[in-house]
């Protein structure tokens, strides 16, 4: 398990963390029962304080991506993939609850919404 | 405990060479002077005083009262290791005198003189009383402090001593021998009972000390 | 017992310096730094916690239990290093071995022997043929290998080059990997403690200024810079501490992101402990 930790964004390390290992249970370079680092041991490879990858397991843990136990350690959990699309279902869903909104307000017809949709997935194709 | 007494002889260890020139300076300074008895005395003094100078020099030079109190030992243990290697000092100092002694008589081809072993018992607790009178002094003022007037206490016995002498030379000579023979053999028992009175004053100093 | 260091306050004066009712508490397994400038108090603190002065008042627990009652087991489970080396020069490290297994109970020699080697610390040299930065290295060396379980380092990395200092945070991370092990660092080397504390503690005059886990001191305070007007109209109890610049107000804030919406004509950064530091020890606060 490779991460990357950059000190110069603005985001926190923790969330660079936590956004690194879902993005590879996404992937598949992660996968359901896999063993990760404790958080003691990442602490040390990553070079940061312990309380920073604790905090970064936590999230995890919490959004059910990994499954801690005392004594054996973290693994990633069997639902992960599941949670994440399950968590990026619901930021789609914000985003297009805005989209709908300002669309509807300026007098946006639905039909130009699903086409403004379907451009900008198709984009990178 | 053991750790502080060994830190304080390897100081002096590391100090051999200039140890060693000056018990040969010494040596030779004195092989013509006072009866071959003289050389053991001289050396537990000058070994006690200038060996516990040397080593509480070390520590306070380096800070390491500090840092020794940081290991798994009381204060008092500090002070104990002190009064152990003044003893070592002592015993030292009389071994030393003794092989000089027995070396000056082989080359001047005199006799022994009287029992090595009270005069032995006498230098040691020569020694040890010089030292256990310097340590509270230092850990209570520092070594340099404690060396001048640990300079003045010792002129004042000697000084006593002196025209004591000169006193009772006008006087019954015969008494003071004796007087002098019976009070030697009182030295040992002094000796003990300083270090050991010396040694709760100077556990107690200690006790109080902030670094 | 999950607290590795509890100090409740804690008073000691002197003529001209004082620590004023010091509290801090330290989660086992956890680095905590202890920033401030030159004489915060940082030393003062350490040398009350290890018993080496006598304090006026308040109450220190290491690992549960107190100096007064528990010293000689509990300096077996302290490990030291100041700001200079205290062996005497004319030792070697061997010989420092040799005192050091004379003295305490859990003296782990292999270990020892293996910290010489990695730091590449001749064992039959003098000390004083040592760099400095050998010299705190032997002391670390020392530190580590009688099965301590709480560090304690007042000001011990001050002197040495980045690599070296990189080289002991590493050792700092491998000797938490034990959640029962903690430390605590002194020093005014922010950068360091960014990167590896837990907590941090910053102690000025004599008094804990803050005393917070690091990243919310690093991703929840921010550094707000305003124009003079703004300055005046914001809240009072937004402000921690100000520094009047040239051309502007330097603000400590506590929410970043709270900041940022309430003072739109404000630009808010993240601060670095180092800024946190001097806006305390330049600026005025409440």
């Amino acid at each position: 398990m490779e991460i990357i930790i950059s000190s110069n964004t603005n985001k926190p390390i923790y969330e660079q963390i936590t956004e690194q290992i879902k993005a590879m249970v996404m992937n598949g370079e992660l996968q359901h029962g896999e063993p990760i680092p404790s958080m003691r041991a990442l602490a040390k490879s990553l070079h940061i304080s312990v309380i920073t990858v604790q905090r970064a397991y936590e999230d995890l843990q919490r959004d059910g991506f990994i499954e801690t136990t005392v004594g054996k350690g973290s693994f990633i959990s069997a639902n992960s993939k599941e949670f994440y699309q399950e968590e990026q279902q619901k930021a789609i869903e914000e985003h297009l609850l805005q989209a709908a909104d300002i669309a509807r307000r300026c007098g946006i017809q639905m039909e130009k919404l699903i086409e403004l949709i379907k451009i900008f997935y198709q984009e990178d194709e | 405990m053991k750790g502080f007494i060994l830190n304080d002889l390897y100081h002096i260890s590391n100090m051999i060479k200039q140890t060693l020139l000056i018990v040969v300076v010494w040596g030779f300074a004195f092989a013509n002077g006072s009866g071959s008895g003289a050389y053991m005395p001289m050396f537990t003094i000058l070994f006690c005083m200038m060996g516990m100078a040397t080593v509480f020099a070390t520590d306070e030079k380096c800070g390491w009262m500090k840092y020794a109190m940081i290991f798994p030992v009381s204060k008092r243990d500090y002070v104990l290791a002190k009064y152990i290697v003044n003893f070592i000092f002592a015993l030292s100092g009389c071994l030393t005198g003794i092989v000089l002694t027995v070396l000056v008589n082989q080359v001047r081809e005199v006799a022994m003189k009287e029992s090595m072993y009270l005069r032995s018992l006498i230098a040691v607790g020569i020694g040890m009383i010089f030292g256990s009178v310097f340590i509270p002094l230092m850990i209570k003022y520092g070594t340099e402090k404690a060396r001048i007037i640990l300079l003045g206490i010792v002129m004042i016995p000697v000084l006593l001593g002196y025209f004591l002498q000169r006193l009772l030379e006008d006087m019954r000579i015969e008494i003071a021998v004796d007087l002098l023979e019976r009070g030697v053999y009182l030295l040992p028992a002094a000796a003990i009972l300083l270090t050991v009175v010396t040694y709760v004053i100077s556990a107690r100093i200690f006790e109080r000390r902030e670094f | 017992m999950e607290y590795a260091l509890q100090i409740e306050h804690l008073k000691k004066t002197y003529p001209g310096f004082s620590l004023k009712d010091i509290s801090l508490q330290l989660p086992k397994g956890n680095i905590m730094g202890l920033i401030g400038e030159n004489g915060a108090g940082k030393s003062t603190t350490i040398k009350a916690i290890l018993d080496l002065i006598q304090k006026d008042g308040g109450e220190i627990k290491i690992l549960g239990r107190s100096m007064e009652t528990d010293r000689k087991t509990l300096n077996e489970e302290i490990g030291v290093v100041f700001d200079t080396i205290n062996f005497n020069e004319t030792l070697t490290p061997k010989q420092v071995g040799k005192i050091c297994g004379n003295s305490y109970r859990n003296w782990d020699i292999e270990q020892y022997k293996a910290y010489l080697e990695k730091f590449r610390l001749p064992e039959g040299k003098q000390l004083k043929t040592f760099s400095k930065g050998m010299q705190v290295k032997l002391c670390i060396a020392v530190a580590l290998s009688h099965h301590a379980k709480i560090l304690l380092l007042d000001e011990a990395t001050s002197g040495l080059d980045p690599v070296m200092r990189d080289e002991i945070l590493d050792i700092f991370l491998e000797f938490v990997q034990d959640e029962e092990h903690s430390i605590l660092v002194s020093s005014h080397i922010t950068s360091d403690l960014e990167k590896v504390a837990d907590y941090i503690a910053f102690l000025k005059d004599g008094q804990i200024l803050l005393s917070e886990p690091k990243d919310r001191l690093i991703y929840q305070y921010g550094i707000l810079r305003c124009k003079n007007g703004v300055f005046e109209q914001m809240d009072r109890g937004d402000i921690l501490a100000y520094r009047k610049m040239d051309y502007q107000y330097e603000v400590l804030v506590a929410d970043k992101k709270a900041a940022e919406k309430k003072y739109r004509d404000a630009v808010v950064d993240t601060a670095t402990l180092e800024e946190i530091m001097l806006l305390y020890i330049k600026g005025e606060f409440r």
